[in-house]
């Protein structure tokens, strides 16, 4: 399985252009990402919830609208 | 609507829900009753990427559903997860072409559209599915009806949870969200059986598909003229951009489109996964316990039964230049069959893959597939069955195998779930 580090990411980059809205994001990281009021991401809090947390809602953004940087 | 579904009749819920029965008739693997991970696990060691269709790769009779509008000159079958995540990335090399055979029963629709006009569309009906709408879902249709569900079970000690509970609680809360009674819900039950069934003959798909429009029609007529707080209301409030930018509402015929797209798409799925949740829950007694007992695991549940075991196990894409996968070179026009079930137990990304664990830490899975095309209604069905599972571990104590019963097996080739759930509480 694929080694996963606990260190938050330093910085947190959302595309909201590219944003579909959605939600996948909120799902994982509820406390870190939301929709503003045209339904794109936006950041409400880096470090909203546990760094896992963060990296799975990156991870599992459908057009890789959120960044992530170590 | 309570009232009709507290005095529903037992015996017709069982006609016209009976899984068993469905999946027997079905010649395009509903019948499928074997245990098919141990081929998937092969076909992704010797793969990942594999020239015919699953059912080719694993060695069965049984013919693919998806057939499109025209046979692909090839067809090609992926079992990993890297490269079934890759593909659902990347639309522009793999469209979703496959899915305009649904154009002819549903109508023009997202599954099928591509780019601008895909997100357009999408675009339109994105916001009533949003997490921030479930707890309207949930005040107005989920919790009511599962709590009257199992008013109906919970004086009787025993009950075949997947026909009386799983199959009701995701149809009702569609067409609860339609605003149309009982009588009507329970016709559209028979033709979705009759657009989407894989013995049925393309007129008669379509002329169910009509009939549901007769059904839906007037529903859309009387929101126009007097909206209600419900769906068909919402999206009728809604405006499309078209290609020039001018903003428009919804026509009839784009309504009716997405009406039969979430009867058929958000009622069969929901039931099978909420059954395939409970039926690894029973057999994981311990399991079952410690979700009873902490019911942040509930979530967990919902998820490990969506990577373990998802209900629609494969995904259909059409290659729209030549390209490559996993080493295999894949011609412009060649279906890509996508096994989300093989990509979900891919042991480079979970350990033990094939085990049931509800302690497992949430990854992303791929069991409402990914990219663009992400399942609309993934929200809500985690939605449904989080307020089902809550209440039935609330309200039936206890809760196991009925120990006079044949244990059920999951089955089915393409929509997967239990033959039945026959419990005991209390």
């Amino acid at each position: 399985m694929t080694d996963r580090t606990d260190a938050a990411p330093a910085a947190i980059d959302v595309t909201p252009e590219t944003c579909a809205g959605t939600g996948m994001c909120g799902f994982y990281a509820p406390d870190t990402f939301g929709l503003d009021d045209d339904g794109k991401v936006t950041v409400l809090d880096e470090r909203g919830d546990p760094p896992a947390d963060v990296r799975n809602a990156a991870e599992a953004c459908p057009t890789r609208s959120i960044r992530l940087r170590p | 609507m309570l009232d009709e579904i507290a005095r529903l009749d037992p015996v017709k819920i069982r006609t016209l829900f009976d899984t068993g029965g469905e999946y027997r008739r079905s010649r395009s693997g509903g019948d499928f009753a074997l245990d098919f991970h141990a081929g998937l696990r092969r076909a992704r060691e010797t793969g990942p990427v594999h020239e015919g269709t699953v059912e080719q790769v694993l060695g069965l009779p049984h013919p693919a559903p998806v057939a499109g509008r025209a046979l692909p000159p090839a067809v090609f079958s992926v079992f990993d997860y890297a490269t079934v995540n890759a593909v659902f990335r990347d639309p522009e090399t793999f469209s979703s072409e496959a899915m305009q055979s649904t154009f002819d029963t549903f109508g023009r629709n997202i599954l099928g559209m591509g780019g601008a006009e895909h997100s357009r569309h999408r675009a339109v009906v994105q916001p009533s599915f949003n997490r921030n709408m479930m707890q309207w879902w949930a005040d107005r249709w989920i919790d009511g009806i599962t709590r009257t569900l199992l008013d109906r079970i919970e004086p009787r000690g025993a009950v075949d949870l997947n026909l009386e509970f799983c199959a009701l609680l995701p149809l009702l809360t569609i067409t609860g969200s339609f605003g149309i009674g009982m009588d009507d819900t329970l016709r559209l039950r028979e033709l979705i059986e009759q657009m989407i069934g894989a013995t049925v003959e393309r007129d008669d798909r379509i002329a169910a598909a009509a009939e549901a429009g007769e059904i839906l029609g007037p529903v859309i007529a009387d929101r126009r003229t007097a909206p209600r707080d419900d769906l068909i209301s919402k999206l009728l409030n809604e405006t499309i951009r078209d290609e020039d930018g001018t903003r428009r509402g919804l026509t009839d015929a784009e309504i009716l489109a997405f009406a039969r797209l979430i009867l058929t798409a958000g009622s069969g799925t929901t039931w099978r996964q909420l059954g395939i949740t409970l039926w690894a829950l029973l057999n994981a007694p311990d399991q079952l316990d410690a979700v009873r007992r902490d019911r942040a695991l509930v979530r967990n549940a919902i998820e490990e039964s969506l990577r373990w075991e998802v209900t629609d196990p494969t995904f259909y894409r059409t290659a729209t230049r030549d390209t490559e996968l996993g080493g295999v070179r894949i011609p412009a026009g060649s279906r890509v069959a996508l096994c989300l079930t093989a990509a979900n137990h891919d042991p480079a990304r979970w350990d033990d893959p094939e085990r049931f664990d509800v302690h497992r830490p949430l990854r992303p899975h791929l069991s409402f597939a990914g990219g663009p095309h992400v399942c609309l209604g993934m929200h809500l069905a985690r939605a449904e069955m989080s307020v089902a599972l809550n209440a039935i571990l609330d309200r039936l104590p206890n809760l196991r195998w009925a120990p006079d019963a044949a244990r059920p097996v999951l089955m089915g080739l393409h929509w997967r779930g239990p033959s039945e759930l026959p419990v005991v509480f209390g």
